[in-house]
């Protein structure tokens, strides 16, 4: 189902001689281009440093490219103003390597964040986050506060929190590093279940497992710059 | 360890918890406190100007020097005056000032055990003026001396018009406190609010991720800082209350007549009652616009 298998063709994410460096540090990617298209799956690669989280940074529009373009749903995010980055973050969902949770609140509210944020009732909410926290195996845990949770109780937190609001693409960094085979699975399938729906995804890791097991394209990342291979198989075969 | 939280939590920034709320609720106090203080000071010092600008305008008093050797004279001498001002078109009321009242008067600085009669006290005339009348007192001065020498115009104006000037220089200093307190505390509340998002930043940042606006976070800080406003109002309001008591106590043993004049009316008490809502609106807005600012620029 990558992106040779969809026939969609809107991009949801369009990178064009993209070059993001922090500072007067040298460039941490340079000249990149990519298009991920509406539905499509891809999985993230490459060794620690090569620019794996700034380039889902970028997607989850909290980087700016220090130069090039970067349209996030048909936006031009160096022009948009504030709220309408707000309004192209709610359709984005992320689940960051370090969970990023905030640790005050229970497991319940951590997961509702983006439904209130969207100004949702309490009652609508309720309904789903209590559903989604079944589904992950967290509702006996719904009520504690996350300091309390296991890692892999929190990183099913993160992945609750990110795709409660169905959004339109999915950004994971390492999303099943904390968790047992058994729920990786079940995480793995609830990715590949949401891109069945329409959601396009984008799993960074560095799983050699994960990436053997699933048979999607791969974005890898090396000496500054990126290349698209379209599948497992084939990047197998080329190798 | 409680690991458990029975309600749900709707607000996701913990303001509660960061020392800029301590830091808030302490400065806000102190400025309602002081605000309170100075604001009844100045409605005070409004109320004793308001008295003696009335009267002012209302009256003056006639001095008229006694005849040593001819008591008759000096009835005949008031007696003109009296029947002077009594045919004068503005003038409400002539009487001339009992003996008891001048006793009362001179106790004071002559003690008890002095005898008036035995000293040449001048007579006193007091006038009284119709509403809406004002005197020229040179031109009363001027016939009052062709038709009774010896009589002298006592306006109050002199000593007043310094009393007032001087009141007046301590309403504007009231005013300029006013100000003063309500600008440290705007800048207190900003540069708390700044504290506050510093020490948040991580949470905003996730905030931001999951497609919070600005106008959510700040709403959060505004509805903190209204109920923070509230609290440190009623508090300040009250302690104020409690000093304003005291001082009022300590002031009612000066009896000189001119503090008596001071007192607050409906509109000063509601306007004292507002400082808490007013207290609370600052804090909300100026919390909320800080916030809204400030994300805009640094993150």
């Amino acid at each position: 189902m990558g992106i040779s298998k969809t026939n969609q063709s809107d991009a949801i994410v369009d990178m064009t001689n993209v070059c993001i460096k922090y500072g007067t540090d040298p460039e941490v990617l340079s000249d990149v281009k990519l298009e991920l298209k509406k539905g499509s799956f891809h999985f993230l690669t490459g060794k620690s440093g090569a620019g794996k989280t700034s380039l889902l940074s970028m997607m989850y529009l909290a980087l700016k490219p220090f130069s090039g373009t970067v349209s996030v749903f048909g936006t031009n995010i160096g022009f948009a103003d504030r709220n309408t980055m707000a309004m192209l973050r709610r359709r984005i969902g992320v689940v960051f390597q370090d969970f990023r949770l905030l640790e005050h609140l229970s497991a319940y509210d951590n997961v509702a964040v983006p439904l209130r944020v969207r100004g949702m009732n309490e009652n609508e909410i309720k309904k789903r986050v209590k559903e989604l926290l079944r589904w992950v195996e967290l509702d006996k845990s719904m009520d504690k506060i996350c300091s309390t949770l296991s890692g892999g109780e929190k990183q099913r937190v993160a992945i609750a929190r990110a795709v409660i609001n169905r959004p339109d693409i999915l950004l994971a960094d390492e999303p099943t590093g904390n968790v047992d085979d058994d729920i990786a699975q079940k995480l793995m399938k609830l990715f590949v279940e949401l891109n069945r729906l329409g959601t396009t995804v984008v799993i960074a890791t560095h799983s050699q497992d994960l990436i053997n097991k699933y048979n999607y394209p791969r974005i890898h990342l090396e000496n500054k710059g990126l290349r698209v291979f379209p599948a497992l198989r084939r990047v197998n075969n080329e190798q | 360890m409680n690991n458990k939280v029975k309600k749900h939590n709707h607000s996701e920034l913990p303001l509660e918890k960061d020392g800029a709320d301590l830091f808030l609720k302490i400065i806000s106090t102190i400025s309602v406190f002081l605000f309170t203080i100075t604001l009844t000071g100045y409605f005070m010092v409004n109320s004793l100007v308001n008295n003696w600008d009335k009267s002012i305008v209302d009256g003056f008093t006639i001095q008229v020097m006694p005849d040593e050797k001819d008591v008759t004279q000096t009835e005949l001498r008031v007696n003109k005056v009296i029947v002077f001002f009594e045919s004068l078109e503005e003038i409400e009321k002539v009487r001339l000032v009992g003996e008891k009242q001048i006793h009362k008067l001179m106790k004071p600085w002559l003690g008890d055990n002095v005898e008036l009669s035995d000293l040449p006290m001048p007579k006193l005339v007091d006038v009284r003026l119709k509403k809406g009348f004002k005197s020229d007192f040179s031109k009363i001065a001027a016939n009052l001396a062709e038709i009774a020498p010896y009589t002298s115009v006592n306006s109050h104006q002199v000593w007043l018009n310094k009393l007032l000037n001087f009141a007046k220089s301590i309403k504007i200093l009231t005013c300029g406190i006013l100000i003063l307190v309500f600008l440290s505390c705007t800048f207190s509340i900003f540069y708390a609010t700044k504290t506050s998002l510093g020490i948040h930043k991580n949470i905003i940042e996730i905030l931001h991720v999951m497609g919070a606006t600005d106008d959510y976070i700040a709403k959060q800080y505004a509805r903190r800082s209204f109920f923070i406003g509230l609290f440190s109002g009623i508090i300040g309001v009250f302690i104020a209350a409690l000093a304003l008591t005291f001082i009022q106590s300590f002031a009612s043993e000066l009896k000189g007549g001119i503090f008596d004049k001071a007192s607050l009316n409906f509109g000063a008490y509601i306007s004292i009652a507002s400082i808490v809502m007013f207290n609370a609106l600052i804090l909300m807005l100026t919390a909320y616009y800080t916030v809204k600012r400030t994300l805009g620029k640094i993150m």
